[in-house]
């Protein structure tokens, strides 16, 4: 029988936290919602038989938003027609510097986002990011690296 | 921890603490989670009830091939797939028969395994099914019963013939015959003489007996039929 107290717990401490970083991922509230909702539904299915119930809903949490990122043949397609654009996420404070790392931040490719978010947001090790991608260490200082460097570029242009 | 680190991380931990909508997430995953379970028990049903229609299908088959073997049609309830294999050597006559009136097969048999032994070895066995084995079983019965006293040639070829009924309850007595002589024929509670069947599932399994069933030119046991008998039903 699953512990649905202990569940809703969890997501009352650790929601705030796992939504946010799904924001600095998809750079969306929206799609930051969907992406969170998913990744604790895939979570209440195995609550009981997960030993670290917040590291494997980070790892679902980036695995999901890279998939949805690959472009499918069944996926989006091209169209004559704009959809409206999202709308400025209010939970972010209406700051300049802010503002300019979400736009460079979306700009990083969705490996980079996910080692950026994980390393310096979730403050996870090099060998805890690997862990959660499921690439080796070295791809995770890499890819950091070059991440880093484009935020830097940007920033200092 | 270089001061642009710094920065980036205070830049991405700016605006968090929104609080997700817990009961909206425990209904979401409530709800696929039933899905789940729901879509796995229709698949764990439709294998199952693919597995019956393939166990059913095989079952027919088997049936049917035992139809085939037997050249009778199999009453409900695949007695043929009941029918026991035959002893590695012939058995015994059961010796309490002189006066056994009993019959020597149920009146509800369903399948006789006949076995044809050819001295102490067994040479040849069919199944006999259906109406075949139930008028084979009426023949044997409606044969007179020994008589009390009888007296018969002591011509006894090396061929005994052993039949294993089965009925819808199981198997019944092994009833097993002497082909010569009187062709004596016993399940240890009836006995009858019944060279002339026994001649009869003899030559219907393929295997002749040399000298017949009597002895050849002597002439002092039953009289054989000279023509081919097959396994199907007889006449009752």
């Amino acid at each position: 029988m699953r512990d649905e107290t202990a569940f809703r717990d969890f997501v009352q401490a650790k929601g705030p936290a796992l939504l946010h970083a799904a924001r600095l991922l998809t750079g969306d509230h929206q799609r930051a919602e969907d992406l969170v909702q998913s990744a604790l539904t895939k979570l209440y299915q195995r609550w009981g038989r997960t030993r670290e119930p917040m590291a494997y809903t980070r790892r679902v949490l980036v695995s999901t938003h890279i998939d949805s990122t690959r472009r499918r043949w069944w996926g989006e397609r091209p169209t004559a027609t704009m959809p409206d654009q999202p709308a400025p996420d209010p939970a972010l404070p209406a700051s300049e510097d802010r503002d300019e790392l979400r736009r460079m931040l979306r700009e990083l490719t969705p490996l980079e986002r996910a080692v950026v978010v994980l390393r310096y947001y979730c403050d996870l090790t090099e060998k805890d990011t690997a862990a959660a991608l499921r690439i080796p260490v070295g791809t995770v200082k890499s890819t950091a690296a070059r991440a880093l460097a484009r935020l830097r570029v940007e920033v200092m242009t | 921890m270089s001061p642009s680190e710094s920065e980036l991380r205070a830049s991405l931990h700016a605006g968090e603490g929104d609080q997700l909508d817990v009961d909206a997430v425990l209904a979401q995953a409530r709800s696929t989670s039933r899905d789940r379970r729901r879509n796995r028990l229709a698949i764990g049903g439709a294998v199952v009830a693919v597995l019956a229609v393939a166990g059913v299908i095989t079952g027919v088959q088997l049936n049917h091939d035992d139809h085939q073997q037997t050249g009778a049609p199999a009453p409900s309830g695949s007695p043929a797939q009941m029918v026991p294999s035959c002893p590695g050597s012939a058995p015994i006559v059961p010796q309490s028969y002189a006066q056994a009136t009993g019959p020597l097969f149920p009146a509800d048999v369903t399948a006789i395994k006949v076995c044809l032994y050819n001295a102490e070895q067994l040479t040849k066995s069919k199944d006999v099914t259906g109406p075949a084995a139930a008028s084979y079983a009426k023949r044997f019965n409606d044969l007179p019963v020994v008589a009390k006293g009888q007296v018969c040639p002591l011509f006894v070829t090396p061929y005994t013939i052993a039949m294993l009924p089965v009925t819808p309850n199981g198997p019944a007595p092994t009833v097993v015959g002497k082909i010569g002589g009187c062709g004596q024929t016993s399940n240890g509670t009836g006995a009858r003489n019944a060279g002339d069947l026994l001649r009869e599932l003899e030559t219907g399994l393929g295997v002749g007996a040399p000298g017949g069933g009597t002895g050849g030119s002597v002439s002092h046991g039953p009289i054989v039929p000279s023509h081919s008998v097959s396994f199907g039903p007889g006449p009752s």
